[in-house]
């Protein structure tokens, strides 16, 4: 299932944003910043493996920042929690997916 | 213009301090500043107390400042609880300027303390991980040490000139200088080769280019009356990082915009600074560091390492404490810890590590400190220009 993350766009500026704002941090504009969905595919910005686990994350795993096709970068887990990591090459395609209790991550497109 | 004075500075040696509270780790720290700047408790108008994560190691989560100077017996006066991550202590210490150079108070004690040893790693690298917009990075397991790999990693692509080998000469360095200082918590003088065959912790950073989990206290008195000798503030400039809304063109450095500040504020030049402490919680910040504070051009910082221009008896030592790879990393103490060496190496009391100042007609230090992350920046970034005048 596809991630729909929603992020907030500025009527006054034009500015994209996420996660969403009440105001715009671009133009400060008092009104006009209203939520979008944003788009789920994009590309690896960058990218690394943590060797270190958290206690809410095993180790290795991937993350990194996607470039969603809107032009805003998230950060992000890459790959299914516990699949095997290698670091995916910049540019890459990638979807971004959903799990449960709200999490999601990004895959690479197949 | 001179901003403030700092009258005195202490340092509770950073290490592994795990049987000891908030308040015992910083009383050493309190108590040597004051007596270095020869004021006693009883003189101070008001204190700053920076701490990052005691509040979850500890579940003291307010008040902390009144519990932890209560036991170095500072009481009455106020007492103000100071956050900003792994930039809390320079941000209580420009908060202690402030209330001097208001005109309110007129003797401000600034302290950074903290406690990350608590017998569970990785509850400690969860608290780090705090230090973050928490909803929207916890679920993707975000270690700062990630976005350092990844910064490293686009450094190297844009300036390939330098390499790999020139972060883990960065802590070479640093680990020279940190066994020169009592307040290091590592005390042993590393090789090249030795950070490079260091575990990888996430490509390209070893073990030995990061910063470790380290307990410690700093401390400084800052004052608006004028002392002889003393070593004067003529600049602390603090920022939170930018929202950024176009991704596809590089984003301005949140560093050297706060640095420029810096420099425009304390009437200096990057050419008069000669002793620099700056945020290497990774050993490649060093490198990008130096040249957001405009003290080497864009790329050069390897080849200038290379030159051992960094070095103690270089003609810019950077980090001559050991930085935060090799003095420690006791998060919300850090940026008084380098506020601290910079007043020891200015007033020449520096012992083995001491820099020089040959054919400088100034003493000027210059402490970059940064702390967070937010999902479009760092969180907040300090700089701090003193001289000894």
């Amino acid at each position: 299932v596809k991630a729909a993350l929603v992020g907030t766009r500025c009527d006054a500026c034009g500015a994209t944003t996420y996660p969403r704002v009440a105001r715009c941090p671009g133009c400060g504009a008092a009104e006009g910043c209203h939520e979008i969905a944003l788009p789920t595919g994009g590309t690896i910005a960058e990218a690394t493996v943590m060797t270190v686990a958290l206690p809410n994350m095993p180790a290795p795993y991937a993350v990194g920042f996607v470039r969603l096709d809107n032009g805003v970068e998230v950060y992000c887990r890459l790959g299914r929690p516990g699949a095997a990591s290698s670091v995916p090459p910049r540019g890459a395609r990638v979807e971004l997916v959903s799990g449960e209790n709200g999490d999601w991550w990004a895959e690479v497109a197949v | 213009v001179t901003l403030a004075s700092i009258a005195g500075v202490g340092m509770t040696p950073f290490g592994r301090l795990p049987d000891r509270s908030l308040g015992e780790i910083a009383a050493p720290a309190v108590s040597a500043a004051l007596e270095d700047a020869a004021v006693s408790a009883n003189e101070l108008d008001i204190a700053f107390v920076g701490n990052a994560i005691g509040g979850m190691a500890t579940g003291q989560e307010s008040i902390r400042g009144q519990v932890i100077l209560r036991y170095s017996g500072i009481t009455g006066i106020p007492i103000v609880n100071v956050e900003n991550a792994c930039a809390s202590a320079s941000t209580a210490l420009h908060q202690a300027i402030l209330a001097v150079r208001s005109g309110l108070y007129r003797t401000a004690l600034a302290l950074g303390v903290e406690k990350m040893y608590v017998g569970d790693t990785g509850r400690t690298l969860s608290m780090i991980a705090s230090a973050s917009d928490v909803a929207e990075f916890e679920r993707h397991g975000l270690q700062f040490t990630s976005l350092y790999a990844m910064a490293a990693a686009r450094y190297l692509r844009e300036f390939p000139d330098n390499s790999v080998q020139d972060f883990a000469g960065v802590a070479a360095k640093n680990s020279a200088n940190g066994e020169r200082n009592p307040y290091a918590q590592f005390r042993r003088a590393r090789t090249v080769a030795e950070v490079m065959d260091s575990r990888v912790i996430a490509e390209p950073l070893t073990l030995l280019m990061c910063s470790s989990i380290a307990d410690g206290a700093a401390a400084a008195v800052v004052t608006s009356e004028p002392i002889d000798g003393a070593v004067d503030v003529l600049a602390s400039v603090i920022r939170s990082g930018r929202y950024r809304a176009d991704h596809s063109a590089p984003q301005p450095s949140s560093v050297a915009t706060a640095a420029a500040a810096a420099y425009d504020q304390a009437g200096v030049a990057p050419t008069d600074v000669g002793v620099v402490e700056v945020h290497d919680a990774a050993a490649p910040q060093e490198l990008m560091h130096v040249e957001d504070l405009a003290l080497v051009g864009r790329g050069e910082a390897g080849h200038a390492l290379r030159e051992h221009r960094f070095s103690l008896d270089g003609e810019l030592p950077v980090n001559p404490s050991g930085g935060l790879t090799s003095r420690g990393h006791a998060i919300g103490a850090t940026g008084l810890a380098q506020i601290a060496e910079l007043v020891w190496q200015l007033r020449g009391e520096a012992d083995s590590r001491q820099v020089r100042f040959d054919g400088r007609s100034r003493r000027v230090g210059l402490a970059l400190n940064t702390g967070g992350r937010t999902v479009d920046d760092r969180a907040a970034i300090a700089v701090h220009v003193l001289e000894l005048t």
